[in-house]
């Protein structure tokens, strides 16, 4: 089982978030859950991601429980522009020693090495405080290249592709597919028809999670 | 700058009480001044001074005590009142703002302007528009009577000013570039620190706090350079601006001494020289610094006008 997820609560202070939520996601499989803004969604996949600790219930991610090691398996992509105010091959590697091969080849999955390919600097480009030097959908795809290139066994997606304009939804769509392929996805998303592709898909509302 | 006419025009009758208190201000100030002259000059003269002339330099120093706390009083409530006007007509125009405009509105955005565009006017308004007028009165009156009570020494003592300026004006223009490349790696590093609090979850599962911290070392780094230089130039030009200072009154002291042991020119003039050499020479050195503040107004005030609305009574 590659997520597994038992009871599990959490609050922010008073405001009870997520009610005895409990989940099973095999190796490979491809999930997604879909609720109205506010109802948990992001907060579930942070606790997936290892950024937030269980208050009640058991999370467990390849084997892992403790957060700092869930977060070895699992790669994210946001919505928004989420980059370093560094270099796109910083962005990329996030400071970790990398070889040249893997750096080109999560570029190519991404869609990003013509684009790259055509800038003064290459791949050392400053992409500016919070990416301003490069568009939303140049942003998400750099987004999507560190994803690939920490080649963690889970993925999530939280609502990664909500925000994209019909010129740069291919590209992004593409790099996503790159992303996914043979990894445990949990895609969260408030539109239903962004979770097309997912074999299983929940609801989550009220704090709970329903099988649709 | 429209904005301040219609500041200004607004609250016209305070305004106009201000500047005429401190017009009387200072022609009482001129009127002390030329008493203590008197007064010198007949000490000097070896005559008894008269009990009439000391009343009445006692009297004249009462008034311009008197005329100082009126001035300071009315050209602080003038002000705040002023500056109170743009703090409301900035809540005015968000209050005249449709739903859809105020949804799209970035609150960043608006903070950060209250507190530094707004914030840096209303603060002008507050210390210096009165300063402003408060030089140019004293510098036109006191340069006048200083040419028409003694011309040679006036323009011998002020005429080296000029070259002071010119030191100002270029050593501003050293330590204003300066200033900006420090503020610009303020800015980044502040910038950076913003960033961190959005990117903090992607920091975290990626595990970026050596790349972070390196990037963060590095702004801090410039930064930190930037501010030493700017310190270190700043100081250099400055020490060297305060010794020029001192040319103008050591002109006076020699020229007019000359001049008094020459018995062309009486002691209690020199005495009114030095006293107000500050008046004309003063307001000449400072003048590129108060023209580069309100520069920066202006620019400030152009940069606030569409979002302020002020309304006549």
């Amino acid at each position: 089982m590659s997520i597994h997820i038992e009871n599990l609560s959490f609050a922010y202070g008073d405001k009870q978030i997520l009610k005895d939520i409990s989940l099973n996601v095999k190796n490979g499989e491809n999930i997604g859950i879909v609720g109205v803004s506010g109802c948990g969604k992001s907060t579930l996949l942070k606790l997936l991601a290892g950024l937030y600790s269980a208050q009640n219930g058991i999370i467990e991610v390849c084997g892992a429980r403790r957060p700092e090691d869930i977060r070895k398996n699992v790669a994210m992509v946001m919505q928004g522009i989420m980059l370093f105010p560094a270099s796109i091959k910083d962005n990329i590697t996030c400071g970790h020693p990398m070889s040249d091969e893997t750096i080109r080849q999560a570029c190519d999955a991404a869609q990003l090495s013509e684009w790259i390919s055509s800038l003064p600097d290459g791949i050392d480009t400053f992409v500016g405080e919070r990416g301003g030097k490069v568009s939303g959908g140049q942003a998400q795809r750099i987004a999507i290249a560190r994803a690939i290139a920490k080649n963690a066994p889970v993925v999530l997606l939280d609502e990664a592709t909500s925000a994209l304009d019909g010129d740069t939804s291919k590209a992004v769509l593409s790099a996503l597919e790159c992303l996914t392929k043979g990894k445990t996805v949990v895609r969260v998303s408030h539109r239903p028809e962004d979770l097309s592709g997912c074999r299983r898909i929940y609801r989550l509302e009220g704090g709970r999670l329903y099988n649709d | 700058m429209a904005l301040l006419k219609k500041l200004l025009c607004k609250h016209i009758k305070l305004v106009v009480l201000t500047v005429c208190i401190n017009i009387s201000a200072i022609a009482v100030s001129l009127w002390w001044n030329a008493q203590l002259g008197r007064i010198i000059n007949t000490i000097n003269a070896n005559n008894v001074v008269p009990a009439g002339t000391i009343i009445l330099a006692v009297v004249t120093i009462l008034i311009s005590v008197g005329l100082s706390y009126l001035l300071s009083i009315c050209s602080g409530w003038t002000c705040e009142t002023m500056a109170h006007d743009l703090r409301m007509g900035y809540a005015v125009y968000f209050s005249d703002l449709s739903l859809d405009e105020i949804e799209n509105l970035n609150a960043g955005e608006q903070v950060s302007r209250l507190q530094n565009e707004i914030g840096d006017v209303s603060g002008f308004i507050r210390t210096n528009l009165f300063t402003f007028i408060d030089d140019l009165v004293k510098f036109i009156a006191t340069l006048s009577w200083m040419l028409w009570l003694n011309p040679k020494l006036t323009l011998f003592a002020n005429i080296p000013t000029v070259i002071i300026i010119w030191y100002t004006v270029c050593s501003s223009r050293v330590i204003g570039k300066a200033v900006q490349i420090r503020q610009q790696a303020n800015a980044e590093m502040n910038g950076f620190a913003d960033t961190l609090i959005t990117i903090f979850p992607i920091m975290r599962l990626f595990d970026a706090n050596l790349l972070i911290r390196n990037q963060y070392n590095t702004a801090l780094e410039q930064w930190e350079s930037a501010s030493i230089s700017e310190e270190s130039r700043r100081a250099k030009l400055m020490s060297l601006s305060a010794l020029l200072s001192c040319i103008p009154l050591l002109l006076l002291v020699l020229i007019g001494g000359t001049q008094v042991i020459d018995r062309s020119t009486a002691i209690g003039t020199l005495y009114i020289f030095i006293n107000l050499s500050g008046n004309v020479s003063g307001v000449m050195m400072n003048m590129p610094g108060r023209i580069a503040m309100l520069r920066r107004f202006s620019a400030d005030m152009k940069r606030i006008e569409p979002l302020v609305s002020i309304r006549g009574r």
